[in-house]
């Protein structure tokens, strides 16, 4: 592996998993937010290093930029103050994190070691942006468009949600209308 | 141009496991939800490393969808978080243990 990504991949990795632990960690609801915001950043240049130009712009197009400022949207419209749950439960904390750090050690190891996954795959990456583009409209076509359906029920599923007056409305509309 | 593969599947893992850890310590529903969508950006770095491990474009294409369904999570999500903030006035998810009223 050439020596420059490797030292770049590093420095993504380690400011990830930095903004992910301080993520879990922060008293704050809006500190979360912002790590977490970090940590997508830091994982999008990863995806730049792994040959998926388009999927790095996704990430921080939609995940750092829609995402979370709907979540920082919330948190304000909320006007949530500190969160006194985390790290108040001493027992709790412990069998969480033995569980937790196993399952990640149990993963790693299944990832470096086995099925000689630990190599670097050379060359660039065969694909392009517009092949991307390609594919969705072609082979995955019908996905595609099931995505905007499921886009729009979400939509719609969210206003019914949050505003039960709209929902309570037509209910009487469609009474009178009888 | 090298893509280190095993590493980014251990940057996965690892990030997997923080989102875990956070689901199952915080009591904060958002923070909750923060943790649900580190976990689906492990699943999609795992999925791009094994794309370019393969030269398959499929697993972005995968990523592309996985990435549509948690923005529509998401909103859904925090719409649920907005109607159980005025009912109970409250994010706390151990508050929130009733099917309906």
């Amino acid at each position: 592996m050439a020596v420059g990504s490797l030292v770049v991949f590093i420095i993504c990795a380690v400011v990830a998993v930095f903004g992910a632990w301080r993520m879990i960690t922060s008293h704050h609801p809006v500190h979360s937010a912002l790590y977490l915001v970090l940590c997508f950043a830091a994982t999008a240049v990863v995806y730049l290093l792994l040959g998926a130009p388009f999927v790095a712009v996704l990430q921080i197009a939609v995940y750092a930029g829609a995402i979370m400022v709907l979540f920082l949207f919330v948190i304000m419209y909320l006007n949530l103050g500190l969160a006194r749950d985390v790290l108040d439960d001493r027992r709790r904390r412990i069998v969480v994190g033995v569980a937790a750090g196993a399952l990640g050690l149990l993963v790693l190891m299944i990832a470096l070691f086995g099925g000689g996954l630990g190599q670097a795959v050379k060359g660039p990456m065969p694909y392009r942006v517009e092949d991307i583009g390609v594919a969705l409209c072609g082979p995955f076509a019908l996905p595609f468009e099931a995505a905007s359906v499921q886009l729009l029920v979400a939509m719609v599923g969210v206003m019914t949600i949050a505003r039960p007056e709209l929902r309570r409305e037509a209910d009487r509309r469609e009474a009178a209308g009888r | 141009m090298t893509s280190p593969i095993g590493p980014a599947l251990a940057l996965s893992a690892v990030l997997f496991a923080c989102g875990v850890a956070g689901v199952l310590l915080r009591r904060n529903i958002l923070v909750v939800y923060m943790s649900i969508e580190l976990m689906l950006n492990a699943a999609n770095l795992a999925f791009v490393a094994f794309s370019r491990l393969h030269s398959a474009l499929d697993g972005q294409l995968f990523v592309f969808f996985s990435l549509t369904v948690a923005a529509a999570e998401v909103a859904v999500g925090l719409g649920i978080v907005v109607a159980v903030y005025r009912k109970l006035q409250s994010v706390d998810v151990d508050r929130v243990n009733l099917l309906r009223n």
